[in-house]
């Protein structure tokens, strides 16, 4: 027993003395909390002519390190973050690069952000550009992903504190707009494309260091490649077909008065119901929504009957009618690609019949009729005990 | 009373056993002439200034008695006005001559009408007299009666109860233990009169001859139980006894763990209600500390008061007590593998802000946390060691002044000082003085373990740790029951304390042989 | 106090039964299940299996009453004959020899993929079969303790932190439940077999119940509570990652936890702590495969069972490294895990038949 402990306690004192092979302290490292990939065709720098490459692709790392960041009291408006440019022809090479021209090595585990430039994804496929981020175990797969339309580095410049925590924070409003896309992070993004499903994702424009999102960029499976661009309006009627709507208005105009009337959205329920006839397949989508009168620039006194509701009801309804008929059109008609979830309601309904539909589904699914059906309930008005005074 | 019986009887035993060993050659028995006795004990211990010898003669008889005693361990007063009183001045007025010179009588003579004290023995070997001599009794020779009568005369200064300072509560008894065994004793009767309460008298140390009693509850203690603990209390072998300590180093399980395996306290509530539970106490002579076993590990973080207060605010401060140990042992080793390994399981923000603090510090975080964790130990140690006044001062001084300068001068990170006060401040939320020292040792381990491995050193530790516990039994009780084995019973009064009015039975890892606490309903 | 040494109750069993089952398998079941249903039904798959698993670890349990005192290594030879029992008694041995080091194996690389990169495997996997060691010399007493030690806060832990996972849980992606019929189901019972060993160590550790009468409560506890964690796990794991993203994770289930992330709370991140409760699960079978074969050795040859343990430890440990790569790596887990669904399903039944022509049970008080 004495001699096994004796044996231990050399085991023990030799890891110590030879140990802590990981123990490397938070402040000696980079942490990056964005990411941006662009396409470049910029000229070979002096610095790196000692090898041979062809430069694709630069990448942008956000980094927060306490040697950028220093304490406040040096005062002054320095930068807390530093952006680290590289560019080659693989991620991985782009990461090592940076190490032989910095002192502390970038590190993961907090990329909170990585941007897409829209030319990159166009040109390369997607898969192959975020496995490396998918498989080093250091990039968590909650890392939001966004597209930028243009230059992705540059949404990493905007005039903020840390730009990469602001897109972050502007993702988090997407209970007050109905414009916004969920987000998609990268942990689905892969499952997506492991999938060979299409799929949306929120981009970005930046112009004059200020960004705004705007839009979603679609993504088509088979190819994993940029296809096209949805607009603000458009991605509203996609977000009303699939329901991830958690909040945000719309505007509609009284049929009497052509007076604006803003609706706040506080639910909204949809169902795609598959129908499947033969070979002939139609959709049935049923919106149901709730919310409340927020603002109304019509007359204020007639604003509480129920016939005005039924008005501004029926105001609110068309324009949601018109924004999914909006979006579905672009869809089936310019891009051809089914990316608001049709697929998953036949998959589910028909499982047997979908192995055969699976196949060519983007064309079906773009010469398949799709019934839209809206129901708009106003529960509130605001504005309370005026009704009497009213009608 | 069944008690004072089993008391006897043992303590004859016992006697006699301790007796054979020292001076054995010397050992001589009482013989009638009072002069050869008296030298035989002066021989022994006449050379003491502190030992008195007193003759005089019975009544107007010419009989020649003598008492010898310690100064100083003796009630004078006692001896005084009971003994000598009555044997010179009283006497004479009543008896005559002529009763006092029939020999046969006068020993049952004096012992019935003559001293009136409490406490009489009689004694026939000088090895015993010399040994209640010095433990305060008084020693009455008479001519011509070959034993000596001991009078209990035992009196001197002790602590008055007062309340004890390492268990303080809030609400609770304000008595605790002193260095007295009458007086413990006494409390715990006055606690618990009931005739089921026993208490067996042991000497413990040769040379010290420290009264030790062990007490259980007839009838409830498990007599496996008891004979474990008879068997490793008669294996002690020390020529002194001078604290409860050394009891506990003798009888305790394992020598190489770190937890304590027997509870000591000042509280006789506590005691008592041990010795309900079907647990042993042990008391010994001349310290204020009590041993409780078997215990348990939850019992280590228990605290008498969670049965005084209202079940809900005692379980919630139950509750915390494990998460203070927990801090206590783990907060420090966690903070470093987050540091140095896993700096992505940090929030990002704090992340951020921990890199920024650390920014310039010029140890890794497991030598800065070493080097800050031993200064707050000798802190704890320099303050416990002073006069309080002073000890106060030092804490304050230490803590606020020196971690306030090491901070500034960029030697530690403020957040490493933010670890350690809380790990210092709920190490001693651990009621258990010595289980407290336990967890703070094990942190050191645990702090090594993270620096090594990272967080699967710290996983690594836990588990040598639950293996430990596993494996340790106090007096044949898993150390981590009733967690383990589970004892869904013993479950109400373990993390959380359930309502007295549904712990209607006593802890069954106990294996009591009287189960129910309460009369009525079972 | 403890008088009937080296006696486990019947929770202990069951706790014992379960804490040996789940181990490696869990963090890959929903990979090589979906991989073959290819449908969001596995979990029906985990759950049939399971069932099966219990129904013959049933018979195996009848197979130990008939000689309750008596381990499998001691009454096979009974049933079988001298020569034939000791070679399936070595067979026994090497198969929880082989599957203790393949659990130090997978561990080994978990913490090498998500803790310790840099570290060498020697240095994670010697403390850790230190630590086995240190356990297992003590018996099978503060074996079971420590196993129901570390039961209840498992529990605690994976429920809270499966249950976290609901916020990247997506409904559709475990619809449509048998939407292919039931024959993938069938098909993907077959590589759950990995997942599902654990009921063989009742074999030899059914000797040490107190209450051998109760054993199939035991054991259908025993098999229940981590057949409950399998279907959770895969269900959510499923419902996160979907039937095409399962596929393509190395450790599905590590993945799911890192789908997600909670700002505001002390904790952001919470695959650590589904780590560190995996890692305590992999060492109670790493435990339990060691001193079940060490205690294999020690009854065939009839001596003590400490040298065995010492002599086994170093051993798992060049055993454990042996494998190559991942891939090696994950076909010896296919290969333990038929060679384990064999001594539950096989052994026992043709044990059980051949017992009862001979007539062989065990005499009390010979």
């Amino acid at each position: 027993m004495f001699q096994l402990l004796k044996i231990f306690l050399v085991c023990c004192s030799l890891f110590i003395i030879s140990g802590c092979w990981d123990s490397k302290d938070i402040e000696e490292l980079a942490m990056e909390v964005g990411a941006a990939l662009d396409k470049t065709n910029a000229p070979i720098s002096s610095l790196d002519q000692g090898y041979r490459k062809k430069n694709i692709i630069k990448m942008t790392l956000q980094n927060i390190s306490p040697k950028s960041s220093p304490q406040s009291d040096k005062g002054g408006q320095q930068q807390k973050y530093e952006n680290v440019t590289g560019s080659g022809d693989s991620i991985l090479e782009i990461f090592r690069e940076i190490s032989l021209k910095k002192d502390v090595p970038p590190y993961g585990a907090h990329l909170k952000i990585l941007v897409i430039g829209e030319k990159l994804v166009k040109e390369k496929n997607l898969q192959i550009l975020l496995a490396l981020f998918d498989r080093t175990f250091e990039v968590r797969d909650s890392c939001i992903i966004l597209i930028a339309k243009g230059s992705a580095a540059q949404t990493l410049k905007l005039a903020t504190d840390v730009p990469a925590f602001t897109l972050v924070g502007i993702e988090k409003n997407r209970y007050r707009s109905v414009k916004m896309l969920p987000a998609i992070r990268l942990g689905k993004v892969m499952s997506n494309m492991a999938d060979h499903a299409n799929f949306i994702i929120q981009s970005t424009s930046t112009k004059k260091r200020k960004v705004k999102f705007n839009g979603g960029a679609i993504i088509k499976g088979n190819t994993n490649r940029l296809i096209g661009f949805l607009n603000e309006d458009e991605v509203a009627g996609l977000n009303f077909i699939t329901g991830e709507i958690k909040g945000g208005i719309i505007t509609g105009r009284d049929p009497k008065t052509h007076g604006l009337i803003s609706y706040e959205i506080s639910s909204v329920k949809s169902k795609i119901i598959p129908h499947l006839d033969g070979e002939h397949i139609s959709f049935d989508v049923n919106i149901e929504s709730e919310g409340r009168l927020n603002e109304e620039h019509v007359h204020a006194g007639n604003a509480f009957a129920n016939k005005f509701l039924k008005r501004a009801e029926m105001a609110i309804k068309k324009e949601v009618e018109h924004l999914v008929h909006q979006s579905l059109n672009k869809l089936q008609k310019k891009y051809q690609i089914d990316v608001a979830g049709f697929n998953e309601q036949m998959r589910i309904q028909f499982p047997k019949e979908w192995l055969q539909l699976e196949k060519d589904w983007d064309k079906r699914f773009s010469q398949a009729p799709i019934k839209s059906h809206v129901s708009i309930t106003i529960r509130d008005y605001m504005i309370k005990g005026k009704k009497e005074i009213s009608d | 009373m069944k008690g004072s019986q089993k008391n006897s009887t043992n303590k004859g035993e016992n006697t006699n056993k301790t007796e054979e060993k020292p001076q054995q050659a010397k050992s001589q028995h009482v013989t009638d002439d009072i002069h050869t006795n008296i030298e035989q004990i002066k021989q022994n211990i006449g050379h003491n200034t502190d030992v008195i010898f007193r003759s005089f003669q019975l009544g107007t008889t010419k009989l020649k008695a003598a008492i010898v005693y310690v100064d100083g361990l003796v009630d004078k007063d006692l001896i005084q006005d009971q003994i000598l009183k009555s044997m010179i001045y009283d006497l004479s007025s009543i008896y005559s001559e002529e009763q006092l010179s029939d020999h046969d009588h006068l020993k049952d003579w004096v012992n019935n009408n003559v001293i009136s004290v409490s406490d009489v023995k009689e004694e026939k070997s000088f090895d015993n007299v010399i040994t209640s001599i010095l433990t305060g009794s008084t020693a009455l020779l008479i001519d011509n009666i070959n034993t000596i009568f001991i009078l209990g005369t035992t009196s001197y200064k002790t602590r008055s109860i007062e309340e004890p300072i390492t268990e303080s509560l809030v609400r609770g008894p304000r008595e605790g233990f002193n260095e007295s065994l009458a007086d413990n004793r006494a409390l715990l009767r006055r606690g618990l009169p009931d005739p089921a309460l026993t208490m067996l008298e042991y000497e413990m140390g040769v040379r010290s001859k420290k009264k030790l009693l062990l007490v259980y509850m007839e009838g409830i203690t498990n007599p496996d139980l008891l004979m474990i603990v008879k068997k490793r209390l008669e294996k002690f072998d020390l020529d002194l006894a001078l604290e409860s300590g050394y009891i506990e180093q003798f009888i305790q399980d394992d020598h190489f763990s770190l937890f304590p395996q027997v509870q000591s306290t000042e509280r006789p509530d506590r005691v008592i209600a041990a010795l309900t539970e079907g647990r042993v106490a042990i008391l010994l002579d001349g310290t204020p500390f009590a041993l409780i076993a078997p215990v348990t590990f939850s019992m280590m973080l228990q605290s008498p008061e969670d049965y005084y207060e209202r079940w809900i605010p005692g379980s919630l401060i139950r509750l915390l007590r494990y998460f203070a140990a927990f801090i206590t042992v783990f907060v420090p080793s966690i903070y470093v593998s987050f540091i140095s390994f896993h700096q992505g399981l940090i929030p990002t923000k704090l992340a951020i802000s921990i890199a920024a603090t650390r920014e310039g510090v010029p140890f890794p975080s497991l030598i800065e946390a070493l080097l800050m964790e031993t200064a707050i130990e000798v802190l704890r140690e320099a303050g416990l060691r002073l006069p309080r006044p002073v000890g106060q001062t030092v804490g304050l001084v230490g803590g606020l002044v020196v971690g306030e300068a090491a901070v500034k001068a960029g030697i530690v990170s403020p957040i490493m000082v933010i670890i350690v006060a809380i790990t210092a401040i709920s190490s001693f939320a651990i009621p258990q003085y010595s289980a407290g020292i336990a967890l703070r040792m094990l942190r050191f381990g645990a702090m090594i373990c993270a620096g090594i491995w990272g967080l699967y050193g710290v996983i690594l530790f836990f588990l040598l740790l639950a293996i430990h516990m596993c494996k340790l039994k106090s007096f044949g009780v898993p150390y981590i029951s009733p967690a383990a084995p589970y004892r869904l019973r013993d479950w109400k009064d373990f993390i959380f304390r359930f309502p007295l009015l549904i712990m209607k039975k006593r802890p069954q890892m106990m294996r009591t042989l009287d189960d129910k606490r309460q009369k009525g309903n079972s | 106090m403890m008088k009937q040494k080296d006696r486990i109750t019947t929770t202990q069993m069951a706790i014992y039964v379960s804490t040996h089952m789940t181990a490696l398998g869990i963090l890959t079941l929903p990979r090589v299940v979906t991989a073959t249903t290819q449908t969001p039904d596995g979990w029906i798959s985990v759950l049939l299996s399971g069932l099966v698993i219990n129904l013959f670890a049933i018979v195996l349990v009848k197979l130990c009453q008939r000689f309750p005192q008596e381990s499998f290594y001691q009454y096979n030879p009974k049933i079988i004959g001298k020569w034939f029992g000791i070679l399936l008694s070595f067979s026994l041995i090497t198969y929880f020899i082989l599957l203790g080091s393949f659990e130090i194996r997978g561990m080994a690389e978990v913490t090498h993929l998500y803790l310790l990169p840099r570290t060498p495997f020697m240095a994670t996997i010697i403390p850790f079969i230190c630590l086995g060691v240190y356990l297992t010399v003590g018996g099978i007493n503060p074996l079971v303790r420590l196993f129901e030690v570390l039961f209840t806060p498992s529990i605690l832990i994976f429920i809270i932190v499966i249950l976290l996972s609901l916020k990247t849980f997506e409904p559709n992606n475990i619809r449509p439940v048998l939407g292919q019929g039931i024959l993938p189901v069938i098909k993907g019972m077959q590589p759950t077999a990995l997942a599902l060993t654990g009921p063989e160590t009742m074999l030899v550790v059914f000797s040490f119940m107190k209450e051998p009468q109760k054993g199939i409560k035991a054991i259908t506890l025993g098999i229940a509570t981590p057949l409950f964690f399998y279907i959770m796990t895969t269900i959510f794991t499923l419902g996160s990652l979907g039937v095409a993203g399962v596929q393509t994770k190395t450790w599905p289930v590590l993945s799911l936890f890192r789908q997600f992330e909670y700002t505001g709370i002390i904790f952001e991140r919470f695959e650590t702590f589904m780590l560190a409760i995996w890692i305590l699960q992999i060492f109670t079978t790493f435990v339990t495969c060691l001193y079940v074969s060490a205690l294999g050795f020690s009854q065939i040859f009839k001596k003590e069972i400490k040298p065995f343990i010492f002599g086994l430890a170093p051993f798992m440990y060049v055993i454990s490294l042996s494998p190559k790569n991942i891939n090696d790596f994950f076909h010896l887990g296919d290969f333990l895990g038929y060679v384990g669904i064999a001594f539950i399903i096989v052994v026992p039944s043709i044990m059980i038949i051949i017992a009862m022509l001979r007539g062989k049970k065990h005499v009390p008080a010979s």
